[in-house]
């Protein structure tokens, strides 16, 4: 929990925001509170519970008092699950302030603040410093990109096993004698397939499964950003990619092996 | 606020808002729901295999006349024009159990990111109990 020096020191901070802000209105004082929770958690969790140092104009004034009575709204509500329509989140615009009715929802550090699923296309962070979606046109490119990203992994699997059925070599077939019914001797034949280790094939199936396990992971990280467009997207892509990939593995079969 | 490593509590928030755990009872619920999902999940991949053997009996249909070297093919009773038609159907659905794999995959997956213990050891026996349920139904010819 924020010690008091750390809530003063996080009202301090807004304060010095050129935004116009008036106290009256709910949505402005939920922005404002946000916006001092996030940038008194920025400074890490460490700092928030150190000792509580008072400066000398802030000990016992109004501004303290509402800042008490502001953060423990803001704790209320953070610990309710309500839906994010309140907690619009504009921390550095000073042009203008006016918190809209789309949920917003900020990713300060990652797993920082309670994550649910929500759907919304204001200051979405995804992956990379830089690369955040405000409208929703960057929406809708951001998950036409991730559909494609599913679809060629999935695309990437399935290639990656007919590269290695292709490149099978050194097959070796075993028979071995085996006792069957009515006393009578069977012949078992074993299929062994191999491959060398420094050989072409097997370095350009290693760079491929280097890229897969990164795309892999790429697409962990945008699902983790709980965005429902975002998720659906992944979700989407990965059902296409199997479909129009997948067909491939079932084609591609030796007839000898329909026992697995 | 929330901590990177694994820590025993009562209260949790999983994936949706309106899942927000304050008491025992209410975890109990929880890890009762998660092991399910899990054992879903697992009941679901037993399903993608069964279904790609099905397919491998569909594509491998009736052998030309004149192939000696198909030694003991599946009996295939389905002539070919309905093959092909059921072949697309049964991809069909290949694909939407796999849309549903890859979203419970996701899902049980931000249920580890939770980080409580209760909720990853449900997700860990929720995998054992489903392996253990599921893949003996595989049945080996």
């Amino acid at each position: 929990m924020l010690t008091v020096g750390a809530r003063a020191r996080a009202f301090d901070e807004v304060i010095d925001v050129s935004a116009p802000v008036r106290p009256a209105t709910t949505c402005v004082r939920v922005l404002v509170l946000r916006s001092a929770l996030l940038a008194a958690g920025r400074r890490g969790a460490g700092g928030v519970r150190g000792s509580a140092s008072l400066t000398g104009a802030q000990n016992g004034t109004l501004i303290e008092s509402l800042g008490l009575i502001f953060s423990t709204t803001t704790m209320n509500m953070s610990m309710d699950d309500s839906s994010h329509h309140g907690m619009t989140m504009n921390s550095d615009s000073h042009a203008h302030h006016s918190p809209t009715s789309t949920p917003g929802h900020d990713h300060g550090s990652g797993s920082m603040m309670m994550m649910t699923f929500y759907f919304g296309y204001k200051k979405v962070e995804l992956l990379f410093p830089g690369l955040v979606i405000n409208s929703v046109g960057g929406m809708v490119g951001a998950c036409v990109v991730v559909f494609l990203c599913a679809l060629a992994y999935e695309g990437l699997k399935i290639s990656r096993e007919c590269l290695l059925r292709k490149s099978q070599v050194n097959v070796r077939y075993n028979s071995m004698p085996v006792p069957g019914p009515n006393g009578t001797i069977l012949m078992e034949t074993h299929k062994t397939v191999g491959q060398q280790m420094f050989s072409v094939p097997h370095l350009i199936q290693t760079v491929l499964h280097i890229i897969q396990v990164v795309i892999s992971y790429f697409l962990m990280l945008v699902f983790m950003t709980y965005n429902g467009y975002l998720c659906i997207a992944v979700a989407l892509g990965a059902g296409a990619g199997y479909f129009l990939f997948s067909w491939k593995k079932a084609v591609v079969v030796d007839i000898t092996e329909h026992c697995h | 606020m929330m901590p990177m490593y694994f820590f025993a509590s009562d209260q949790v928030v999983l994936l949706f808002d309106f899942w927000n755990i304050h008491s025992v009872a209410g975890m109990v619920l929880t890890v009762v729901i998660v092991l399910l999902m899990t054992v879903l999940y697992e009941m679901l991949k037993v399903e993608t295999v069964k279904l790609d053997k099905k397919i491998l009996d569909l594509v491998a249909a009736p052998p030309n006349p004149q192939d000696e070297t198909a030694e003991t093919l599946p009996i295939n009773p389905n002539s070919q024009k309905t093959s092909c038609k059921r072949w697309i159907w049964v991809h069909v659905l290949q694909s939407v159990l796999h849309i549903i794999q890859v979203v419970l995959s996701y899902f049980l997956m931000l249920c580890a990111m939770s980080y409580n213990v209760w909720v990853f050891l449900s997700i860990i026996a929720g995998a054992g109990i489903g392996y253990f349920v599921a893949y003996p139904l595989i049945k080996t010819c």
